[in-house]
């Protein structure tokens, strides 16, 4: 099949073969060198030029880096706030209820039913102390009983 | 004495001399062998001498320049007809780029129009010229993928493992583009022929 198509083209191929082999012209060599030599010139005329028309954009980078850095230098004993850890709530979610429900004017059944939805707990963090609503009678009682072990002084805790 | 020498090494050899040790002779031989190979075969494919030259002398100053990015494992003629061909084909896209903007400049009212000037050309001046311009015509009529392994093939009488080598395509690619390069170049001199 190959050689059926050579054969079918064997005048193309055989004209083509036959064309005049085109030369380089006498001086080639000449004319490489002064384009080396030239080219070589070219080059440290580019890297030079390049130098100089870049030099105030290099001057300009390079303060840039370097207030970075001071700015870098001056932050580095501040604490990183995006690192800190969130401080604790300290306020106590309980009083708080409570004094927004007597300023409102409620009812002594209101702030012990906020008590109730309270959620107290002894944990790692502390301790948090129930404030007990005490009926009246039961006050009087206790405080018959503290006078009678502690008499009229102020040795017993209030 | 050293030049003669020289000259009996392969272009391999020369070339590896000129890689390690910088020697200008062996450079110097490699261009005296193959700057009129590639001048025929870049001529023939762009079909303008002084471009032809310009691209030679290019390629030159690559081999020159870029020594180090020539493996000994290739063929050194295959590397250098390589670099000529990215050059030529670069220089024939950039010259029909211009053919293209000057015509639609300057061709609409037939104003300013450059017919160029081919009584220089070495085909013409040369013994059976007109024969000669009538292929060469054809020739760059021929479709730029098929003229390029046309050339290197039936002109410069390469093998098609070369070619392949040349083109980055595969043999089988490299002989069905040489055939229809082939079919393409006798349409159209039938066709001038008939003229």
């Amino acid at each position: 099949m190959q050689m059926n198509k050579e054969d079918e083209y064997a005048e193309i191929s055989r004209l083509l073969k036959n064309l005049k082999k085109i030369e380089a012209p006498v001086n080639f060599r000449e004319e490489l060198n002064n384009r080396l030599s030239n080219s070589n010139k070219k080059f440290i005329y580019f890297a030079k030029e390049n130098t100089k028309k870049l030099l105030p954009s290099l001057a300009l980078a390079f303060s840039v880096i370097l207030v970075a850095i001071i700015f870098n230098l001056n932050s580095a004993g501040e604490e990183n706030p995006l690192l800190l850890q969130p401080k604790e709530k300290t306020e106590n979610p309980v009083l708080n209820k409570q004094n927004e429900s007597n300023a409102f004017g409620s009812s002594d059944e209101s702030i012990e039913f906020n008590y109730m939805q309270a959620n107290f707990k002894i944990d790692k963090a502390g301790l948090n102390f129930r404030r007990i609503h005490i009926p009246k009678e039961e006050k009087m009682l206790i405080s018959k009983l503290k006078q009678r072990l502690f008499g009229q002084s102020d040795k017993y805790p209030k | 004495m050293l030049e003669k020498k020289l000259n009996e090494l392969t272009d391999e050899e020369l070339m590896l001399l000129y890689q390690n040790e910088n020697k200008v002779e062996a450079f110097n031989i490699l261009v005296d062998r193959y700057k009129n190979p590639l001048t025929n075969y870049v001529f023939r494919f762009l079909g303008d001498y002084e471009a032809c030259i310009d691209v030679v002398q290019e390629t030159m100053v690559k081999v020159f320049r870029y020594k180090d990015s020539y493996s000994s494992i290739a063929k050194f003629s295959t590397w250098i007809y390589t670099i000529a061909g990215n050059l030529a084909r670069t220089e024939y896209r950039r010259r029909k780029r211009r053919t293209f903007f000057s015509i639609n400049s300057y061709g609409e009212n037939n104003e300013n129009y450059d017919i160029p000037d081919n009584s220089y050309r070495p085909d013409v001046i040369a013994d059976g010229g007109i024969k000669e311009e009538i292929i060469q015509k054809a020739l760059l009529k021929v479709s730029k993928t098929y003229r390029e392994v046309l050339i290197l093939r039936d002109i410069q009488e390469l093998s098609y493992e070369e070619i392949a080598t040349i083109t980055k395509i595969s043999i089988g690619t490299v002989k069905s583009r040489i055939n229809r390069g082939r079919a393409q170049l006798q349409k159209l001199l039938k066709d001038i022929y008939k003229d």
